[in-house]
């Protein structure tokens, strides 16, 4: 096997495994037989195997994510749940974990507001382990329903801190704030004795 | 009432196809072809300006395998040129009637636009 071909099988991987599995050697062999022909113009033939790639590969990733929603959906509401629950927590530790690193940033380092840099940096925290936590969710990992509890109690950390230095706080960040690591605390609790299955995304 | 037939999708219902679909079924109109044979013909076909990459090409044949406008038809090695085995494919009825359906479409499209004289005529 040419090195050309080493690393074209390489970029394959960019394909979802089962598309891999089913067309990659395939595919190889047409893209070897390409090169044979082509040989003169190395740069240009990259260049296009490049763009196929960059064009084909996210639409079968879409797809294939696509067919495992699919698959999620039909296998329950506790999948159901699970996802949605995982999908929430990605969001909002995002969104943490952006107002927090700004937070830091204007206050805590411009301004030398040492309350301001303590909260900004247990909220990056709770909204790193947010995220973590969806993530481990969504792919069923063994410490999911640990990781979720550990995010829900280090935000309810960070609310009950915000909460003292900010006391007028509006109804949807006390919604936020405490209703939502509450209700992933309760299902991870509620979710470690199940079995957890296969990933959802490998 | 829930239907209880199994509804059999017509070939326009495909339509419009997508300009790498309606190139790998005009190539396997003339005969059962595997992956590179494809690739080769369309390039040759529109005479280089059209190349499948390999991820086009079997993308676009899974999706056609999926709603059944090609088939499988074996693997062998080409008697021509190789020493590997490979995948063949062949179009189907409802590949063939949606190859139909695309050229009727983009033959009508080609009489609007000679008669806008978009095409056929000199241009300056």
């Amino acid at each position: 096997m040419s090195a050309a071909e080493r690393a074209y099988q390489l970029l394959l991987r960019a394909y979802p495994r089962g598309f891999r599995d089913e067309y990659g050697r395939e595919m190889a062999l047409a893209f070897r037989d390409q090169g044979r022909e082509v040989q003169r113009n190395a740069a240009r033939f990259w260049a296009e195997t490049l763009v196929d790639i960059a064009r084909s590969a996210p639409r079968l990733q879409l797809e294939a994510l696509r067919l495992r929603g699919d698959r999620i959906i039909q296998t329950g509401e506790g999948t159901m749940t699970k996802m949605t629950m995982a999908i929430l927590a990605i969001m909002i530790g995002a969104l943490e974990a952006m107002n927090a690193l700004q937070e830091v940033w204007g206050a805590g380092i411009v301004s030398h507001d040492s309350r301001a840099l303590l909260g900004g940096t247990i909220a990056m925290v709770a909204g790193a382990l947010l995220i973590t936590a969806g993530i481990a969710l969504l792919r069923r990992s063994p410490n999911a329903a640990a990781l979720a509890q550990a995010a829900a109690v280090t935000c309810l950390v960070v609310f009950a801190f915000l909460a003292l230095a900010l006391p007028l706080l509006s109804g949807f960040a006390i919604l936020l704030g405490i209703g939502f690591p509450i209700a992933l605390f309760a299902f991870a609790h509620w979710d470690r004795p199940r079995d957890i299955g296969a990933p959802i995304l490998s | 009432m829930a239907r209880t037939e199994t509804s059999v999708p017509s070939p326009e219902s495909h339509i419009p196809l997508t300009p790498a679909t309606f190139e790998i079924l005009m190539a396997l109109v003339g005969g059962e072809r595997h992956g590179y044979a494809i690739m080769r013909e369309v390039a040759e076909r529109s005479e280089g300006t059209v190349r499948l990459g390999p991820g086009t090409l079997y993308g676009t044949l899974k999706r056609l395998l999926d709603v059944g406008m090609v088939a499988e038809s074996g693997e062998r090695a080409d008697p021509e040129t190789d020493d590997e085995r490979r995948r063949y494919y062949r179009i189907t009825k409802l590949g063939l009637g949606a190859a139909r359906a695309e050229a009727r479409r983009l033959e009508q499209l080609v009489r609007a636009a000679r008669r806008m004289k978009l095409i056929g005529v000199h241009q300056p």
